[in-house]
């Protein structure tokens, strides 16, 4: 009883428990039950999107808020799957043989459309340059090393290219952006399939790694000569030239939200919403596009799952003005329509 | 040490005599066996006590299994890994999740060709800053300037990494870089472009984050050596200098080396500054101006995201290489300077 | 080193550019000290505001403020506290008051094995046992942040009780006191600053730890509104601004640095402060 008494009789200490408890209890309980917090990760793709939607919508609805977290594509498959996460978030959709890992099945939803942009940083140069799939793979695997190389020099006459080295910046960790890029590479240039592969995260033969879209950002931004692929908003936010890339029908075309949604315009029929968009045959069309996609389990936990479907439905239909801002495209009138019905079938248990 | 600390209480009571209770007993032993006291019996010694100990002792067996439960979970994670590639995973330096082949010799190399860079560049500085410290400023700057490097140790590595990428990657492209590609790119040390980040960039960040711990184990060892050493040798006539060669440097030199390995030991698991400098990419490499990859940086990078279990149980293998590296490093360096204070306190 | 066939002159100059060169290599290692401190201060200075200290961060690629990680940083260091220090202490006293024998010895030997394991470690090891099973949560975080923090407490409280002079406690036993009570009432009120100074140096430590929470902790948006949410730290918000590549958010993250060093700074000024009262 003595210890006891003489700790009382301690006011420094006292205090500073006191202080502690009062502090701990002050942040229990405002959380309270009224808020609930929801949590999903992965895609840096559209993590400008998805956390401008979070913040929006906790106008529309108080009660919930979802942390978003932008671990990049291969982390929003595996924290999902392995149930640390509630939701996932992917621009690379899930294939067949990761869905059987799950072990329950798995709804994947189209949100937007983004726009995988080559964006370079060369202080002479402020024109947007042009390039093809087959200049981008040979500049990616190293094969041209120079700014002032004449493969570059050959598409852009016109431009007083510097004599610069090129200094490749990727995706150090798994991401989707790098699996769309890779997918692009390996439809259009040659060789790339064989070397490199398509994939979440490959080996380049060059180059720096950036960790998340803004880790590649960051690095085209502090390295004069880097070039660098990104989702679009991150390169327009900060201003950097982006390439026009040769489309399908043979016309480069300079990244912009009107190019994007060409990409998915031409699709009149769906049979599976995780379609590439790489193939697109419109005019207009910028040639690196991809859907990203929301990952959710069937059948949700209730209360949770109720507040998800709230905010993924609000999020289809009032945030896709939000997505254009950002320089996301809308998801064409048929993959929306598709979308919140296949949300429709979501269970509750 | 229990029994004995209640023996030597009982011998001081003893002296007292007060506690007719206890003479009887010390009566009791002494008539029993002169020489060896009998230890008390266990009901005697207090229940509370009893109780306090084993609570202690169990407590202690609660942080030691937490340590082997780590041991063992690491283990165990990264068993399919070490297992499908046996020993090929720490002499490949493959690093490839699309053909799912996983060597570890790359970021093995990139760590230790780091932590050597740093500690070039440390060691002389740290030691320099110790005998400064203990030798040659006047004890009031002394004191303020060993706040300092000990502030230095204070700063969190995020920031380290934040003010590297920042300041110093600029300035290493701008001007280093430059200058020693135009002057010594014959040698393969320093070939290729200027970047900035890269093996350079995060070797000067680690030195600057080791020099703390470097001076102040060297410092600790210098002070363990007796201050009479000193004297003599100003006795004999030698200059400041010559007194720290021949009394300091000579017998601290395993203390150094000791405070070298424990700072090699930090430069090892170095995380974040390295993550943001480094460069981040896994080839094995002989240029200081290359970017690279060590184990701790490829963690914080893949960890979280690996995209098969083949992919994830490699990194935590890599995890149990690095964990495995710093036990031993570290192991050796507490070795050395175990050593040198032995030897001292004998001569003392 | 042979010193004789030198003159004394030569020698005079020879100890004195010795003594130059020792200055200059401590100058040198004080030298990203202050340019650190110079730049934190002066980038992360214009930054700073009120708002910086009481706002959520905005959404990827525009600003806001560190509210939620200071009182995120704040929870799960006053957690990692809760478990980690009194387990150092209990630790600490019983290796330097029951500290002969096998036990002893193993956790001796754990806690320096403990020590020396790199922070990153610790955090797989907590996702590996905490995060898949539990989720991303404050109390993971904490619980790698305790364990970093458990055996620099130990390991200085051990050492901090040794230097009690053993007739304080032969004292109080001989006052017929029994073991514990001389541990919790001489032992531990005796050495309640130098204690409290090695408390701090943890505290101030483990503040400043990015790797382990990485991916025990996450991160949030927003508050986190209970203990098992992911939940947001200073030391991981600095870290996704820094290499956000956003101008605005490489300036909050020098706002954030300064807010962090000025703390862990402040820590190890007052635990300076602490240890000339106690000598």
């Amino acid at each position: 009883m003595n210890v006891l008494r003489n700790l009382t009789r301690n006011r420094s200490r006292t205090l500073l428990g006191c202080l502690i408890v009062i502090f701990l209890s002050q942040y229990c309980l405002q959380g309270g039950a009224a808020t609930l917090s929801i949590t999903g990760g992965g895609s840096t793709f559209a993590a400008p999107l998805y956390s401008k939607w979070a913040a929006n919508y906790r106008m529309v609805d108080e009660s919930v808020e979802i942390n978003y977290q932008p671990t990049g594509s291969s982390a929003g498959v595996r924290q999902f799957v392995a149930e640390t996460t509630f939701f996932g978030a992917s621009d690379d959709p899930m294939k067949e043989n990761e869905i059987k890992q799950a072990k329950w099945p798995i709804l994947q939803i189209p949100t937007a459309i983004g726009a995988v942009v080559i964006t370079y940083n060369l202080p002479s140069v402020t024109v947007s340059l042009k390039m093809d799939g087959e200049l981008i793979g040979a500049i990616f695997s190293g094969q041209v090393t120079q700014w002032n190389d004449v493969r570059i020099q050959k598409l852009n006459p016109k431009v007083a290219l510097p004599n610069l080295p090129i200094t490749v910046a990727y995706r150090s960790d798994g991401s989707g952006t790098t699996a769309v890029f890779t997918e692009y590479l390996s439809l259009k240039a040659k060789d790339w399939k064989d070397k490199f592969g398509q994939g979440k995260s490959i080996k380049f033969a060059v180059g720096l790694g950036g960790k998340g879209n803004d880790g590649v950002l960051g690095l085209v931004r502090q390295n004069p000569g880097a070039i660098g692929y990104m989702e679009m908003t991150f390169a327009m936010a900060n201003k950097l030239t982006m390439a026009s890339i040769k489309n399908n029908n043979g016309i480069f075309v300079e990244p912009s939200v009107k190019a994007l949604t060409a990409a998915a315009s031409d699709i009149t029929k769906i049979k599976d919403m995780r379609v590439s968009l790489l193939g697109s045959l419109d005019k207009g069309s910028y040639p690196i596009s991809s859907f990203t996609y929301i990952l959710l389990r069937q059948k949700m936990q209730k209360e949770s799952g109720q507040k998800l479907i709230g905010f993924l439905n609000w999020a289809l239909n009032q945030g896709q003005t939000t997505a254009t801002e950002l320089h996301y495209g809308a998801l064409p009138k048929i993959f929306r329509e598709a979308a919140l019905k296949s949300l429709s079938t979501v269970k509750f248990e | 040490m229990f029994l004995r600390y209640k023996r030597t209480c009982l011998a001081k009571i003893k002296a007292l005599d007060l506690n007719p209770k206890l003479r009887n007993q010390r009566d009791q032993t002494q008539s029993l066996s002169p020489k060896k006291p009998k230890p008390p019996k266990k009901s005697e010694i207090h229940f509370a006590d009893r109780a306090f100990y084993y609570g202690l002792k169990i407590t202690s067996w609660g942080i030691i299994f937490l340590l082997l439960s780590m041991v063992v979970l690491i283990f165990k994670m990264s068993w399919p890994a070490l297992h499908h590639f046996g020993f090929r995973f720490f002499f490949n330096t493959e690093w490839n999740s699309v053909t799912q082949e996983f060597g570890a010799l790359a970021l093995i190399h990139g760590t230790l060709f780091t932590s050597l860079g740093a500690l070039i560049l440390a060691v002389p500085v740290g030691v320099g800053v110790a005998l400064f410290l203990n030798e040659i400023a006047p004890r009031r700057l002394a004191h303020a300037l060993s706040f300092l490097i000990e502030t230095l140790a204070a700063i969190p590595s995020v920031v380290y990494g934040f003010w590297g990428l920042f300041v110093l990657v600029p300035w290493l492209r701008q001007s280093l870089q430059p200058w020693l590609v135009d002057h010594f790119s014959w040698m393969p040390l320093f070939k290729g472009y200027p970047l900035g980040v890269g093996i350079m960039a995060a070797s000067i960040v680690l030195a600057i984050m080791i020099v703390p711990t470097i001076a102040s184990t060297c410092r600790e060892v210098f002070r363990a050596i007796p201050q009479s050493h000193r004297e003599a040798a100003l006795a004999l006539g030698a200059t400041r200098w010559e007194m720290i060669c021949l009394a300091v440097l000579k017998a601290g030199m395993s203390g150094v080396i000791g405070g070298i390995i424990l700072g090699l030991g930090r430069a090892l698991g170095e995380t974040m500054a390295v993550t943001m400098v480094i460069g981040n990419r896994i080839e094995l490499n002989w240029s200081l101006l290359a970017p690279a990859q060590t184990m701790a940086s490829v963690l914080a990078n893949q960890y979280a995201e690996a995209d098969s279990d083949l992919h994830l149980s490699a990194l935590t293998g890599v995890g149990l290489t690095l964990f495995a590296v710093s036990i031993l490093v570290n192991g050796g360096a507490r070795f050395v300077v175990w050593r040198i204070e032995r030897k001292f306190r004998g001569a003392k | 080193m042979n010193f004789k066939n030198w003159t004394y002159l030569q020698r005079r100059i020879i100890n004195w550019m010795a003594k130059i060169v020792l200055f200059l290599f401590t100058f040198l290692a004080l030298l990203p000290l202050i340019m650190i401190l110079f730049y934190v201060l002066r980038q992360g200075g214009n930054v700073l505001s009120w708002s910086f200290l009481t706002t959520l961060p905005g959404p990827t690629g525009s600003t806001g403020g560190m509210a939620n990680s200071i009182v995120g940083s704040l929870v799960m260091v006053a957690l990692a506290s809760i478990v980690g220090i009194p387990l150092g202490i209990v630790s600490g006293v019983y290796l330097s008051e029951y500290g002969v024998g096998k036990t002893a010895n193993i956790l001796r030997f754990s806690l320096d094995l403990l020590t020396c394991v790199p922070s990153i470690i610790v955090g797989i090891f907590v996702y590996g046992i905490v995060v898949i099973r539990y989720g991303f949560s404050a109390y993971a975080g904490a619980f790698s942040l305790a364990l970093i923090m458990l055996p620099i407490v130990a390991r200085s409280s051990e050492e901090i009780f040794k230097l009690m002079p053993g007739h304080i406690r032969e004292a109080g036993l001989a006052l017929g006191l029994s073991r514990w009570r001389v541990i919790l009432q001489i032992l531990l009120p005796g050495c309640r600053k130098a204690v409290l100074t090695a408390i701090m140096l943890a505290v101030a430590r483990i503040f400043g730890e990015t790797a382990p929470l990485l991916f025990t902790a996450l991160g949030n948006q927003f508050y986190a509104r209970s203990l098992s949410q992911p939940t947001a730290s200073m030391s991981v918000q600095i870290f996704n601004w820094a290499r956000s590549g956003f101008a605005d958010l490489e300036q909050q993250a020098w706002a954030g640095s300064f807010v962090l060093v000025t703390l862990i700074l402040f820590m190890n000024l007052a635990t300076r402060f602490l240890g000339r009262v106690r000598s």
